[in-house]
């Protein structure tokens, strides 16, 4: 992490800090990680995850690389369908997830939501994971541990001789 | 496996997390958005029950004390900038990818401003975390909380 600077404040109480965008990114989906990690509160990890998800977002575009969203329509791309304008597939992914309901209450929305908390939970930190480690690699230990966890419980050996023997799979740029 | 949740008690449990992060010091720029997130949910339930929403609240004051024109939205927006809610959540374009910001001051305050909106909305017994952190505040004062009482402090420490 880079190193924190304490800054001044008209309240003498107050100790701001600075903070790089990527740091709080990094704060926030390391505790969503630890939150479905340990099924503590998959709810919490989806708004976790989707506010990580989109600052990474932003920074990974802002260093001129492939963000997680638009490798996704590249996907689509490659199997033939139209690709989906960014911002319009960025809030279906966003809906999708859960992200919008937990964050968000219109007064023609819904006094309920209805989804599989720990699945959205969980593609929410992967999608916001996948444009961390394209900014700071997978060395860090939330990165590993989730990595590791994901190795385990989703059968990475199987998922792995999958990805090998399918050879029109789009890979990440 | 879809299951379905009352978006209050959605909320609820985001504020009851984001209690958690923060009086445990465990990660306080986190809390602040869930707690961000909690009220973003709880303050329009208050509206559309008839009550006063604590941005609406705020807003009252603002014109009673300074005389300060401002919508409701305004007032909320305001608000959840100072607290840095939106900043948490959000990198626009134009913005700068580095941010000044206070996790104990703004924790505390997006955790106040949701457990307020709750209070109104299902009264302040009605979740025992909620509860427990607002005798915490008034018991101990918010500057043991800043400071760092969270659950290291009480250990062996009386509440009076």
């Amino acid at each position: 992490m880079r190193k924190a600077r304490p800054r001044r404040s008209l309240n003498p109480r107050m100790a701001t800090i600075r903070y790089h965008r990527l740091d709080i990114a990094a704060m926030q989906l390391s505790t969503a990680a630890d939150l479905y990690m340990r099924g503590i509160d998959y709810l919490s990890a989806i708004t976790l995850a989707g506010a990580a998800g989109a600052v990474l977002d932003a920074l990974v575009r802002r260093a001129g690389e492939e963000s997680f969203i638009d490798y996704a329509r590249r996907v689509a791309e490659a199997k033939g369908r139209p690709i989906p304008g960014r911002t319009k597939y960025e809030r279906y992914v966003t809906n999708l997830f859960g992200v919008l309901a937990l964050k968000h209450h219109a007064e023609s929305d819904p006094a309920h939501l209805e989804l599989d908390a720990r699945t959205r939970a969980e593609q929410a930190i992967v999608r916001a994971m996948a444009d961390y480690i394209e900014l700071r690699g997978q060395h860090e230990p939330f990165v590993r541990g989730f990595l590791a966890y994901l190795w385990v419980t989703k059968n990475g050996p199987a998922v792995m001789a999958a990805y090998d023997a399918n050879p029109d799979i789009v890979t990440r740029r | 496996m879809k299951e379905r949740y009352d978006k209050v008690e959605a909320a609820t449990q985001q504020l009851r997390t984001a209690i958690g992060l923060y009086v445990g010091k465990k990660d306080r720029v986190s809390a602040i958005t869930l707690a961000g997130a909690a009220d973003s949910i709880l303050s329009p339930m208050v509206r559309l029950e008839g009550k006063e929403n604590f941005a609406q609240y705020m807003r009252k004051e603002a014109v009673s004390d300074t005389g300060s024109v401002m919508t409701e939205a305004e007032a909320g927006r305001g608000l959840n900038d100072t607290l840095k809610i939106n900043a948490l959540k959000h990198l626009n374009r134009d913005e700068d990818e580095y941010l000044d910001l206070d996790p104990d001051e703004c924790g505390l305050g997006a955790i106040l401003k949701a457990c307020a909106n709750f209070k109104h909305l299902r009264g302040r017994r009605a979740d025992p975390i909620v509860d427990a952190f607002l005798t915490l505040v008034q018991v101990k004062g918010p500057d043991w909380l800043i400071a760092g009482g969270g659950l290291d402090g009480l250990r062996g420490a009386p509440l009076s």
